[in-house]
């Protein structure tokens, strides 16, 4: 004969083992036929058991979704690492390029000189001294600037960045690049300009992004223009990046901002760099915004709070 | 020999047709691919050789490649790399008769060309 009352404790243990995580536990409901249960009480029972059926599968769904939020987040990790290095590429890529030409007029003068010597040719002599100076020159900017890279990419705390000298140094790296493209670089940097706080390895990426986005959009175009232009309004500094390329479609306006949105090639582009920039500006307290289309190209702004004085 | 030699940089022109001069031969400048057409066009069947650079403004090495070969020239060419490595190309840019890697030294040159003038 079962007694209300032992199942009473059957059920504070139920309830017990569900508050405590354990919920596996299941109360034991008699078979049809056995004696002395409540058949009311019984329906209680089985209902509790299916709650804690219902308690447990659910927990096991929320753990998939944590295991898959997980998986999400480290494949999101991974994307940003393989965009860094993909820019890392592009970097290394710019820079042989940068000091290849350098080395060439370099290496051809000093193969020559003998000669130049033996010819007693003094004017050559002094012009190919010159050209040497002049090309050591292009190659020290070039490692200066990297230098800087190099020396930004491992400090991570925010300093004060002077955005005119930014701004001309992210394009040393891409200055061969863009002349080898027939791209013109119309540089109209604001004098006085306040100082911005930020990390200036970000701050870069972010310009560099634009450069070659703008790059990409007007290379093989008759009077393939970028324009790149500091100014201050109150409280803000400002940095305005415009391009003679297609611009971009009002209905792709919102898009262009999404992560992997692309319209290149899958070497080409991965289609994180606005979103990394955009990212980035958030966090510099400022935005990217893409300026309503003042035909031809695209005009990007990016708006960062002013330093206060 | 007569040669066509293509590149952006003038220090570099002007120092090739000097050293190459030097060894008799006649060196003929151009500073991108437009040019180089022009010059060749000028004289299709005086050039031995062309030696061009593949990354220059307007038309770069491969294309003015691409069209002498589309217009039935068989000159012999050597393409300058400077950091585009050859399997980055997605399309073959026709019969090359070397590569030549930046920095090259002028001697290397004029290896080319006696290889070229000994099979002529
Ligand atoms: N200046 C521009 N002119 C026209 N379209 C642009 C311009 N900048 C960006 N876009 C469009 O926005 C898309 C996304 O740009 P985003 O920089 O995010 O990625 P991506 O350049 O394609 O690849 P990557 O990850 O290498 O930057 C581009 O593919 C292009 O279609
Ligand atoms: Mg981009």
């Amino acid at each position: 004969m079962t007694h209300v009352a032992d199942r009473y404790d059957e059920l504070l243990s139920l309830i017990h083992a569900l508050a405590s995580g354990d919920l596996a536990f299941r109360l034991r409901v008699p078979k049809a036929g056995e004696p002395g249960v409540h058949d009311d009480l019984e329906a209680v029972f089985l209902g509790l058991n299916m709650l804690a059926e219902e308690l447990e599968a659910t927990t096991v769904r929320r753990d998939a979704y944590q295991t898959a939020l997980d998986e999400l987040q480290r494949t999101q990790a991974q994307l940003v690492q393989s965009a860094k290095l993909a820019a890392l590429g592009e970097l290394a890529a710019g820079v042989g390029h940068e000091m290849n030409q350098p080395l060439q007029v370099i290496c051809n003068h000093i193969e020559e000189l003998p000669h130049l010597v033996e010819e007693r040719d003094h004017e050559e002599i002094l012009r190919s001294a010159d050209e040497m100076q002049d090309a050591v020159g292009r190659a020290s900017e070039v490692i200066r600037q990297l230098r800087t890279f190099a020396r930004d990419a491992v400090r991570s705390e925010r300093e004060h960045i002077d955005v005119g000298a930014m701004v001309h140094d992210s394009l040393v790296l891409f200055r061969e690049d863009l002349r080898v493209r027939g791209i013109e670089v119309i540089l109209d940097l604001a004098d006085d300009l306040p100082p911005i706080h930020g990390n200036p390895i970000e701050v870069q990426q972010v310009i560099t992004n634009l450069v070659l986005n703008a790059r990409d959009a007007v290379t093989g175009r008759e009077n393939a223009t970028i324009t790149l232009r500091t100014s201050v309004e109150p409280g803000a500094v400002l940095i305005d990046i415009q391009d003679t390329g297609p611009g971009v479609l009002p209905e792709l306006r919102k898009q262009i901002f999404n992560p992997f949105f692309t319209s290149k090639s899958e070497e080409n582009g991965t289609g994180l760099g606005l979103t990394i920039s955009e990212q980035i500006m958030r966090r510099h307290g400022g935005t990217l915004t893409l300026r309503n289309n003042e035909p031809p190209g695209a005009h990007f702004t990016l708006r960062f709070p002013a330093e206060a004085p | 020999m007569k040669l066509l030699f293509v590149d952006d940089e003038a220090p570099i022109r002007r120092i090739v047709q000097r050293g190459l001069g030097r060894s008799g031969h006649e060196v003929i400048l151009a500073a991108d691919g437009e040019e180089a057409w022009e010059q060749f066009c000028a004289a299709p069947h005086s050039f031995d050789i062309v030696f061009t650079d593949i990354r220059m403004p307007r038309l770069d090495g491969v294309s003015f490649l691409r069209r002498l070969r589309a217009a039935g020239h068989e000159v012999p060419c050597v393409l300058i790399t400077g950091h585009l490595p050859k399997e980055q190309w997605t399309e073959e840019p026709g019969d090359v008769l070397a590569f030549l890697e930046k920095p090259f030294r002028i001697t290397r040159m004029l290896e080319i060309i006696e290889q070229i003038a000994e099979s002529a």
